[in-house]
C-alpha cells in the first residue's frame, strides 16, 4: 500500500479554561489516501471541526492547545510545522470551507478579487491572470455567467451561489486535500442537492481528497468512502461507509442510525438514544458513552474500551466487541 | 362532521418594500404569503413544510395574529379572529400557542424555569395561590419529561433538549387546542431531535392538541405529520394526506423536494431529481406558476396563468400538469 495523503495519530486537543481543562479531542486517529473521502459525523460537541481545523492548525489558540499527536500531510508533521510554512501550506496544498459562506467571503471585496486573492498567494501570477484563473474557476463550479459574478460582491449572491464560490476559492490553487466542515447545513434541500452533486463531480475530475465534516448521516452516505464516528472527543468507530450503514458495529452508531428517521419508515413513534452527551467538564468514568448505553457493563464504567478491528476494514471502541 | 378547529381562507402578508428620497415611499411589495388556504381538525398535525422563504413561519405567526395578515379569513373555533379586537384575541390566545425553533432565544436568561413556565398561568390567572401555582409548573415539567426540582434553575443551566422542553411546558400551561411549532427540532442534534419529537407525539394523543407543524425537515415530518401542506414562493404547491404525498407526490416541486432529501443508505440510488438555479426572491414573484422557472415540465402556459390548487384524487396540486411521480419506492433497492 502506498503511504496515505493524511494520517493522523493520536492526535490530542485540549481546552485550557477558566473552569477547567476540556479534553475536545482525545486521541483521535485516522488515514486518508489522495483522491478519497472521508466524513467524521457526530453530534454538537463531539470535536469533529477541532479534529477539523487542527489539521490546518486553525484551532483558536488560547484556549485550545494540541497537546500531542501527530498529522502527517503530504511527508510533513503538520503539528511541527512554523508559521511561515503553514501559511505556504494553508489554501494552497490544503483547503476548507466553513458551514456559513457569508462569514468567509469578505463583504467589501468582489467574488473575483477574493478568488485572485488567494491564487497570487500561492502562485506566480499577474493581477490579469488570478482575475481570469477566479473566473475558469466560478465556471468549473458550475456558476452561470461568471464573469459576471467575478464582480458580484457577496451580498448580491444566494446562498447557494456563494458556497459555489468558496469552494471555487478553495480549490483555486489545486489543493490535493479539501476539509469541508457543514458545507451544506446552511442551505436548503434542493440547493444542497446542487451543492453535494457538484463536490462529487469535482472530486471525480480533479482527484482532490476531501474531509467532510457533518451531522447529517444522509449527506455521509452520499458522498464518502470511509466514515469516523466520533463521541465525546473520541473515536468510537470508523468503517468503510457501506459496512457502517450496513452493521454499525458500536452502540452509539447504532443509535445514531436508528434515531434518523427515513422517509421510507413507517413506525408511529422514532427510535431515540436516552439521556444526553455528557458535559464536557465532567466526562463519564470509562467508556463515555456508558451512562446512554443499553448494553454497559461494570467494565464499560471504569475503564476506555480500545479501538478493535473488526477484521473487514473497519474498527470501533466498545467493550462487547472485544 | 364538525367544522375543523382552524379555517384558513386565502390568507396573504404583502410586507412594503420602502425607498425613495426620504425612505418612506412604498417601491415594492415582498409577496411572502400570496393566497394560501386550508384547515387545521382538532387533534391533528398538518405539516406546512418548503425552503427558506417560502412563507412558512409568516403564515404560522399570522395564526396567531403576531404578524397581521394584509387580507384573508382565519376561522378558530368559529370565530373570525382578524375581526376581534386586543382583548378578546388575548381571550383567545390561551387556545393558541406557539414553540419556536431556537431554544436559546425564547427563554428569557434572567427568569427562573418556574416563572417561565408560569407566565401563561400568570396572564390568565389560572391558579388560586404560589402552592398552586408551583404545583402546576411541577407537574407540567413532569409532563414535558423534565425533573420538577429544576424549578429554581436558570435556562443556562440545561441543554438544548431540554430547553426546548421547557418551551413546550410553556405552551401547554394554558391548555391550548392548538399549538404552531415553528421547527421546533431543527436546532437539536440527531438523538436529541427524536425525544422532542417523540414528547410532542405524546402529548397529542393526551390532550388532543393539533399541531401546525412548520418544518423544512420532511423525515421528521413524516412521522409526525397526519396531512402535508408543501409551499413555495408564498403558495401551496400541494396538500395531501401524509402517505400519499410521500407514495407519490403529484407537483414537480413536491417531486424534487422528496428526491433531493440524502438518504442514510450508502446503497440507494441518489437523487433523481436536481432543481436548477435558486429560489426567486419573494419581491420578484414570477409571473404564472411561481415554480415555472426551475420546473423541469414547465410550458408555455405555466409562464402565463396561475395553476390554481385543484383536487385530484382527494389531494390539491397547483400545476396545470400534474402527474404522480412514485419517488419513494422507485429508488429503493433491495436490502
Amino acid at each position: 500500500m502506498s503511504e496515505p495523503l493524511l494520517a493522523v495519530d493520536d492526535l490530542r486537543v485540549h481546552l485550557f479554561t477558566n473552569r477547567g481543562v476540556v479534553r475536545a479531542v482525545d486521541g483521535v486517529g485516522f488515514a486518508l489516501s489522495a483522491g478519497k473521502s472521508l466524513g467524521i459525523v457526530g453530534e454538537s460537541g463531539c470535536g469533529k471541526t477541532m479534529t477539523a481545523l487542527s489539521l490546518m492548525r486553525l484551532i483558536p489558540s488560547p484556549p485550545a492547545r494540541i497537546v500531542s499527536g501527530r498529522i502527517m500531510f503530504d511527508g510533513e508533521d503538520v503539528v511541527a510545522l512554523d508559521e511561515p510554512r503553514l501559511r505556504a501550506l494553508r489554501g494552497n496544498a490544503m483547503a476548507m470551507i466553513y458551514q456559513d459562506p457569508m462569514t468567509t467571503l469578505n463583504p467589501v471585496f468582489n467574488v473575483g478579487e477574493q478568488i485572485a486573492e488567494a491564487v497570487r498567494l500561492h502562485r506566480q501570477a499577474s493581477r490579469a491572470a488570478a482575475l481570469a484563473r477566479a473566473v475558469e474557476m466560478l465556471e468549473l463550479v458550475g456558476i452561470p455567467d461568471p464573469a459576471r459574478c467575478a464582480q458580484s460582491y457577496p451580498h448580491q449572491l444566494s446562498g447557494g451561489m456563494r458556497q459555489r464560490a468558496v469552494i471555487a476559492m478553495a480549490l483555486a490553487c489545486h489543493p490535493k486535500l479539501l476539509i469541508a466542515d457543514e458545507p451544506t447545513t446552511a442551505l436548503d434541500v434542493t440547493i444542497q442537492a446542487q451543492v453535494l452533486d457538484l463536490m462529487r463531480r469535482l472530486q471525480r475530475e480533479l482527484g482532490t481528497a476531501i474531509i467532510l465534516i457533518t451531522h447529517d448521516l444522509g449527506v455521509i452516505a452520499d458522498l464518502v468512502d470511509t466514515v469516523v464516528v466520533m463521541y465525546a472527543g473520541k473515536v468510537v468507530e470508523r468503517a468503510p461507509v457501506r459496512q457502517l450503514f450496513a452493521v454499525p458495529r458500536h452502540p452509539y452508531t447504532q443509535g445514531l442510525l436508528r434515531s434518523v428517521p427515513s422517509l421510507e419508515t413507517r413506525e408511529h413513534r422514532m427510535r431515540t438514544i436516552e439521556g444526553t452527551v455528557p458535559s464536557a467538564y465532567a466526562m463519564p468514568q470509562g467508556c463515555r458513552f456508558h451512562p446512554r448505553c443499553g448494553i454497559a457493563r461494570d467494565v464499560c464504567r471504569t475503564d476506555e474500551p480500545p479501538l478493535v478491528p473488526d477484521g473487514v476494514g473497519g474498527e470501533a471502541a466498545c467493550w462487547a466487541l472485544v | 362532521m364538525t367544522a375543523p378547529l382552524l379555517q384558513v381562507h386565502e390568507l396573504t402578508k404583502h410586507f412594503p418594500i420602502t425607498g425613495g428620497p426620504a425612505g418612506i415611499r412604498t417601491i415594492g411589495q415582498v409577496r411572502a404569503v400570496d393566497g394560501v388556504s386550508f384547515n387545521l381538525a382538532e387533534g391533528e398535525t398538518l405539516a406546512l413544510v418548503g425552503e427558506s422563504g417560502c412563507g412558512k413561519s409568516t403564515t404560522g405567526r399570522m395564526l396567531l395574529r403576531l404578524t397581521e395578515p394584509t387580507t384573508g379569513r382565519i376561522a378558530f373555533s368559529g370565530d373570525d379572529l382578524l375581526s376581534l379586537g386586543h382583548s378578546a384575541l388575548r381571550r383567545r390566545r390561551r387556545e393558541m400557542q406557539i414553540v419556536f425553533q431556537d431554544p436559546y432565544a425564547s427563554l428569557s436568561p434572567r427568569q427562573r424555569v418556574e416563572d417561565i413556565v408560569a407566565e401563561p398561568l400568570d396572564v390568565y390567572r389560572l391558579y388560586a395561590s404560589h402552592g398552586e401555582r408551583r404545583d402546576r409548573v411541577a407537574e407540567l415539567l413532569r409532563l414535558v419529561g423534565l425533573d420538577a426540582a429544576h424549578l429554581r434553575r436558570y435556562p443556562f443551566e440545561f441543554s438544548g433538549g431540554q430547553r426546548q422542553r421547557i418551551a413546550i411546558a410553556r405552551a401547554l400551561a394554558p391548555g391550548p387546542k392548538m399549538i404552531v411549532a415553528d421547527e421546533p427540532v431543527s436546532a437539536l442534534d440527531v438523538s436529541i431531535r427524536s425525544q422532542v419529537v417523540n414528547l410532542l407525539q405524546d402529548l397529542q394523543e393526551r390532550f388532543g392538541i393539533a399541531y401546525l407543524f412548520i418544518s423544512h425537515d420532511l423525515a421528521v415530518v413524516r412521522h409526525i405529520a397526519h396531512r402535508i401542506a408543501v409551499m413555495y414562493l408564498g403558495r401551496l404547491v400541494e396538500l395531501a394526506d401524509r402517505d400519499a404525498l410521500f407514495d407519490a407526490p403529484h407537483h414537480p416541486y413536491t417531486q424534487a423536494l422528496l428526491s433531493a432529501v440524502p438518504v442514510p443508505d450508502p446503497e440507494r440510488k441518489r437523487a433523481g431529481i436536481i432543481l436548477r438555479g435558486d429560489v426567486p426572491s419573494p419581491a420578484r414573484v414570477p409571473p404564472g406558476c411561481h415554480f415555472h422557472p426551475r420546473c423541469p415540465i414547465a410550458q408555455d402556459l405555466c409562464r402565463e396563468s396561475v395553476p390554481p390548487l385543484r383536487d385530484i384524487g382527494g389531494r390539491s396540486v397547483a400545476c396545470h400538469f400534474a402527474a404522480p411521480f412514485p419517488i419513494a419506492t422507485a429508488s429503493t433497492s433491495p436490502r
